[in-house]
């Protein structure tokens, strides 16, 4: 520890030439990092040893079945949207052995997977992707049976998050009050200011928890000054003030499940694939198959653990046949889960506004359009096939 | 010995329950109380359909006869059911076989004495057949429900 | 919003949640063509007790994993399951012998309301295979036949080879201290009983609605006219059970597989009541 006082701490200001303090001081306090890198034209959340991984100049421009990655004219390390890559691929792989069976003396002896991947930073996590662990936590963590796999690479998180400046136009975290700045959950909250200025370019480093604080303790940094302050309130604001999209979650959940047989579920099947491309970029959704995958040579019984879709045929199936056969009742399924029965089950929207599964469908499905027309109630057309307008 | 009248009978039957006290004295009047033994035949498939059955008791088979396997149950009719929608129309001829599966004791309604009635009293005439159209419609039901065949085998295949 | 959002059900695995606990075949029962009973003893651990009503995720090497009913309640740890060979991991369950080594995790889920049902008269209606989880609950009765009002199980089945439990059932008709009917979708020849669907049993059932439960379980569609029926007869919705079947791989609330609306079969249900499920049960591919 210096001299210096726990508040002085808990807000400092670090130049962006010497972001690699940070880096270092995660390292030196024994944190891999995992952060925002570009690979295969996107940018996508791996290993990061320094801030040369980082995304520096680069920005994203997301629309409806639209993402790809332009370059800036600024360097900004966080000059992005949402990532196309998820955090929640490393809390909660999209496959995993859950436990390992061998004969042994005549009868299965099961051994379960120890897997601890210890310490790990995960730094430049959006509000939006920091709410959604927070909902994984949920349903992974807090309940009656926490998950072995998600708990052990949930433990010794440290997480860094970083206020959004650059919405895309996909995004909605407004409406789901997850951003655009870092919300609770983080260990720190950095804002970057001024990368347009080689001169200025900086960032906001705010220590909110004791681990955070003695890896900011570490980072050579003056104290924040209230026009830091003002900047990094000025960055928040301007990024809220260029979102577009909204959800009214007012009723939301009371309206989706009053429209269960709305028609326009139909229609958006008319443009659904059924891919599931939405539920594996989405940072909340959890749904996963298991299967036994024996090894005949090795003796050995594995059963493995991989992400789902409540878009696949078989995700409802039953002896017999699926209970959502059609695609209209899978995407039903799927969008009502998120914005409605999400709440009855863990007491939260499903949904934390990424915009991902908006930039990342094929055909370009706006979720947040769907559910406002089911939510609007029924339409002229389902009047006339009920029989409330009679002309004749 | 308590004495009950045919009304009043018709009265404590399910199907009878509802209906009118004037038309249910009416009906009593062509009424007459049945008993058959285990195995009796009740109505016989292709011969003339006289009335129909109010079940007070016991189980009726109602089936088909197949040559070389006997009579075929398709459905049981029990306390409190009716037995019997041939005698509404022509040719007036029964349809099923009915067996007592038990002994049962029932209400027989002759057709002879509630036709003319009935064509001359549109109202309860309504209200009657009515009420067999909606025990044919919980019979039709009935057998849809068995066509799905859900305990059935067939609707199950591989994962 | 929902009151059933917290397991109600006891029992929470001590042990990893995902984990099988190895147990032995000790008995096989064929009941019928395609169902076997199957009791097990734990080979050094075993599991919580189950509930009448309750399931756990039973495990067969290399073929993979199921929920299944308990369906009877057995002492000294064992468990007795009754599975119906419906392929995949079930036929292999249904292949076992005596001395083969399944896993066992669980129990899991909410159990029939058996204490609410005391000082109360009962309707038990079971469909095929549903009259197993069922099973436990007329052992329950039998035990504490006091403490139950009127009685009275109407089993249905495809044919009367199809019939589960045949001579428990004979047993329980012998007893008189429940009133045991039978229907079959399907007469064959020596068949003496009803019929048609369990519907028409339940006609003949004289039944006082303000003071009647009734626990129901078989295929969605048998459990859904049985408890229109009783409805139509004044019970209450919320005094009929019903038991619902969802594809389920966690059992714990992870997996996501097993929702129906706001529930999930696993922890909500399996056994929920007809008044917070009939609403969800009648939206098409919910």
């Amino acid at each position: 520890m210096t001299s210096q006082t726990l508040a002085e701490i808990d807000r400092v200001v670090l130049p962006a030439a010497g972001l690699d303090d940070l880096f270092d001081s995660l390292h030196a306090e024994g944190y891999p990092v995992l952060g925002p890198t570009v690979r295969d034209g996107a940018i996508v959340i791996g290993p990061i040893t320094s801030s040369d991984d980082l995304p520096r100049g680069w920005g994203d421009e997301q629309d409806a079945g639209v993402y790809r990655l332009v370059r800036r004219d600024d360097d900004a390390y966080f000059g992005f949207a949402a990532p196309a890559g998820t955090w929640k691929r490393h809390l909660f792989p999209a496959h995993s052995i859950l436990w390992r069976a061998r004969v042994v003396r005549g009868a299965p002896v099961i051994e379960e997977n120890e897997d601890h991947p210890g310490r790990r930073a995960l730094v430049g996590i959006r509000g939006c992707d920091l709410a959604a662990v927070a909902v994984q936590d949920r349903v992974l963590l807090h309940g009656a049976h926490p998950d072995p796999v998600y708990s052990a690479r949930r433990a010794d998180l440290l997480l860094v998050g970083v206020a959004c400046g650059t919405p895309a136009s996909t995004c909605f975290c407004t409406s789901m009050g997850t951003g655009p700045s870092v919300g609770g959950g983080a260990d720190i909250a950095m804002t970057e200011l001024d990368a347009e200025d080689p001169a200025r370019h900086r960032f906001l480093l705010e220590a909110r928890t004791d681990a955070g604080r003695a890896v900011v303790a570490r980072v050579s940094a003056r104290t924040a000054t209230a026009a830091d302050d003002d900047a990094a309130d000025a960055v928040v604001r301007r990024a809220g003030s260029r979102i577009t999209r909204t959800v009214d979650n007012a009723g939301l959940p009371e309206a989706l499940r009053a429209g269960a047989e709305h028609p326009r579920w139909d229609d958006v099947a008319e443009r659904c694939l059924s891919c599931g491309s939405c539920t594996m970029v989405c940072p909340t959704c959890f749904c996963t198959d298991v299967r036994d995958e024996p090894n005949v040579l090795a003796g050995t019984d594995d059963r493995v653990r991989v992400w789902a879709s409540c878009f696949e045929l078989g995700h409802s199936y039953l002896h017999g046949g699926s209970v959502r056969p059609s695609p209209s009742a899978r995407y039903r399924q799927w969008a009502t889960h998120k914005f409605s029965t999400w709440w009855d089950q863990f007491g939260t929207s499903g949904c934390v506004g990424c915009g991902r599964c908006i930039a990342w469908c094929p055909v370009g499905i706006d979720v947040t359009e769907e559910i406002r027309a089911v939510a609007a109630g029924p339409t002229q057309e389902q009047g006339v096939a009920d029989g409330r307008h009679d002309d004749g | 010995m308590v004495v009950t009248t045919m009304a009043e009978e018709l009265a404590a039957h399910r199907f009878f329950r509802t209906i009118p006290s004037d038309l249910r004295e009416r009906l009593a009047g062509c009424a007459r109380n049945v008993v058959f033994a285990p195995g009796e035949r009740i109505c016989v498939e292709g011969t003339h359909a006289s009335g129909f059955f109010a079940i007070r008791t016991g189980r009726v088979n109602v089936g088909i006869y197949v040559p070389h396997q006997g009579l075929q149950v398709l459905e049981t009719r029990h306390a409190g059911d009716v037995l019997g929608f041939s005698w509404l129309f022509p040719p007036y001829r029964w349809q099923i076989d009915a067996v007592a599966g038990e002994r049962v004791r029932a209400i027989e309604l002759h057709a002879d004495c509630l036709l003319p009635y009935l064509e001359e009293h549109p109202a309860g005439g309504y209200l009657l057949v009515r009420m067999f159209a909606q025990e044919m419609e919980e019979t039709i039901q009935s057998t849809r429900l068995r066509l799905l065949d859900v305990y059935g085998r067939d609707r199950v295949h591989a994962r | 919003m929902s009151t059933l959002a917290e397991p109600r059900g006891p029992g929470v695995a001590a042990r990893g949640s995902m984990t099988p606990i190895p147990h032995r075949v000790v008995d096989v029962v064929h009941e019928t063509r395609e169902t076997v009973t199957l009791t097990l003893e734990p080979v050094s651990d075993g599991i919580v007790a189950p509930v009448a009503g309750q399931f756990t995720m039973l495990w067969a090497w290399g073929a993979g994993e199921v929920p299944i009913s308990v369906s009877a309640l057995a002492a000294d740890g064992r468990l007795v399951h009754t599975i119906r060979d419906v392929a995949g991991v079930t036929k292999t369950l249904c292949a076992s012998r005596q001395g083969d080594v399944l896993g066992v995790r669980g129990p899991y889920g909410c159990g029939w309301g058996i204490d609410a049902a005391r000082g109360h008269d009962l309707v038990i209606v079971a469909g095929g295979i549903g009259l197993a989880p069922l099973r436990p609950v007329v052992h329950a009765v039998l035990a504490e036949r006091s403490e139950f009002g009127r009685v009275s199980l109407v089993v249905g089945a495809r044919t009367e080879q199809e019939l589960l439990f045949r001579a428990e059932l004979d047993e329980w008709w012998h007893r008189h201290e429940v009133d045991v009917r039978t229907i079959v979708d399907r007469s064959s020849p020596g068949w003496s009983g009803s019929v048609g669907v369990v519907t028409g049993e339940l006609v003949g059932l004289e039944i006082d609605p303000a003071s009647t439960r009734a626990m129901v379980c078989g295929p969605e569609v048998m459990m859904r006219v049985v408890a229109q029926h009783l409805t139509d007869r004044g019970v209450a919705a919320s005094a009929i059970e019903v038991s619902v079947e969802r594809n389920m791989q966690c059992a714990v609330k992870t997996c996501g597989h097993c929702q129906v609306g706001p529930f999930f079969a696993c922890t909500d249900g399996p056994v929920l009541p007809w008044d917070v499920v009939a609403s969800l049960l009648t939206v098409r591919e919910l």
